[in-house]
């Protein structure tokens, strides 16, 4: 089962690496990613010509991977609660 | 042009040991290319630097880590902490990688182990990523509610209809009890206020952070019991100081993975009362300052300030106290003959405004501010 924990370290992991693209396994990468999302910009292959690793766009893994899990950043996250809190800050009470 | 044809993985050389606070895996890789004319290619030096060479291609393709299933069903990152690179021949090169969980001194966690290699190998964000913001390593979760609960009220908004009877039961000359637009007492009697159960609507939201099992030590945890059932006294995530009640948190995990913890929290807007006006937060409006409703009350006392709950500080730029919005409000009634009426009634007296929540520090929550 991949949980949002691993979720989590696998975003934190790609967050951390150097670079405006990420080298993932191939067997990680089609595990977790949507080719048509997430489509390898580099292909490093095999002497039969299979995948063995493939070259991301890090902003479009990290991005996926943050709608897949919906994870926010802490900016992101005051911005939605904002957005969401404002039609409820018309609770009244009085008792 | 030099260039590397193929990356083959040899299977059989696959090792894999998994202890009780470590996963490593040893793998072999074949790096096929025609690396002889790298060599000698410096102008009529002979230079041999086709070792350079495909170590850069190793920096530039392979990856740092990887993932590996965990006996918990769940999956563990190792990452890469040592290499070995033989040349076998013009057009060979054996490349050994071992990815592993490095030595953090403590539990072995991912967390801990991506801190340790953030801290070792200077990773990170390059300075111009993401417009220059970076890409957060604290991504948290979050959901919210917004729900209807059953409370009580004694005192309406305001009365918007009085009816009197059209029997002849009634002296000549007597009035109606309320005042149309202002706020009355609900179920008034000469033996108190019966007031009346009304659905109120409530906003709560939750907030899943991920901690190594390195950061949720006991008193980590102790300070979120003295933490829970207080609300901010600085605002938190937008909400202005007094409006959030931290109701508590939970969270369990396992050693090798980051422990999930989730937050939960609601929402009361802060309030001060008018002695004329009604009107709602604006929503649009992000000062925390301004972030209150005003509440028109007339009818009592505001020459003298009222009285001011909360720490210093929540008094905003407006003339009157702010209110938390956790505060309850109180009213006492005295029963007095209404001469217009030719009624005894309930007429509120006093309002008294209590605090019911102690103030706490959420900055100490890590969860954000």
């Amino acid at each position: 089962m991949f949980s949002n924990a691993n979720a989590h370290m696998l975003l934190t992991a790609i967050s951390i690496s150097r670079g405006k693209t990420v080298k993932l396994d191939y067997g990680l990468y089609r595990r977790r990613f949507s080719v048509s999302q997430v489509p390898p910009i580099r292909t490093i292959r095999d002497l039969e010509g299979n995948p063995t690793f493939v070259d991301v766009d890090k902003e479009k893994a990290i991005n996926f991977l943050k709608n897949q899990h919906q994870f926010y950043t802490k900016a992101e996250m005051e911005m939605e609660l904002k957005d969401v809190a404002s039609d409820f800050s018309r609770i009244v009470q009085r008792e | 042009m030099l260039q590397v044809t193929s990356v083959e993985l040899y299977k059989e050389s696959r090792k894999i040991s998994i202890g009780d606070d470590n996963i490593s895996q040893v793998m072999k890789f074949g790096l096929y290319g025609n690396f002889d004319e790298v060599a000698g290619s410096t102008g009529d030096i002979w230079v041999m630097n086709d070792d350079h060479w495909v170590v850069k291609f190793i920096y530039d393709n392979f990856p740092w880590f990887r993932e590996f299933p965990t006996s918990t069903g769940g999956y563990s990152y190792l990452f890469l902490t040592a290499g070995e690179i033989e040349q076998m021949n013009d057009n060979l090169w054996v490349v050994t990688l071992t990815y592993d969980i490095p030595d953090t001194g403590n539990s072995g966690s991912n967390q801990d182990a991506m801190n340790t290699l953030v801290q070792d190998f200077n990773l990170g964000p390059d300075a111009g990523e993401n417009n220059g913001e970076g890409w957060s390593d604290e991504y948290t979760q979050l959901s919210f509610n917004a729900t209807s609960q059953l409370g009580h009220i004694n005192t309406s908004l305001k009365v918007v209809e009085v009816n009197k009877t059209t029997e002849d039961f009634l002296p000549a000359g007597v009035g109606v009890p309320n005042i149309i637009n202002k706020p009355g007492a609900i179920g008034a009697s000469e033996n108190g206020i019966e007031g009346t159960d009304i659905y109120k609507r409530e906003f709560t939201f939750q907030i899943t952070k991920y901690f190594s099992p390195q950061e949720l030590k006991y008193a980590y945890v102790r300070r979120l019991y003295r933490l829970a059932g207080t609300v901010n006294l600085n605002t938190f995530f937008g909400f202005p100081q007094g409006s959030v009640l931290f109701i508590g948190a939970s969270g369990s995990g396992t050693l090798m993975q980051n422990v999930p913890v989730t937050f939960e929290f609601a929402v009361r807007p802060n309030f001060v009362f008018s002695p004329s006006t009604t009107q709602l937060s604006d929503p649009e409006n992000d000062d925390t300052a301004y972030m209150y409703d005003i509440l028109a009350d007339p009818g009592f006392d505001f020459s003298t300030g009222g009285m001011e709950i909360g720490p210093p500080g929540i008094l905003s730029s407006n003339p009157l106290p702010v209110h938390s919005g956790w505060a309850v409000v109180d009213y006492r009634y005295i029963p007095l003959p209404d001469t217009t009426a030719k009624m005894l009634v309930q007429r509120p007296a006093f309002r008294i405004i209590h605090q019911v929540y102690e103030f706490g520090d959420f900055s100490k929550l890590k969860v954000g501010k």
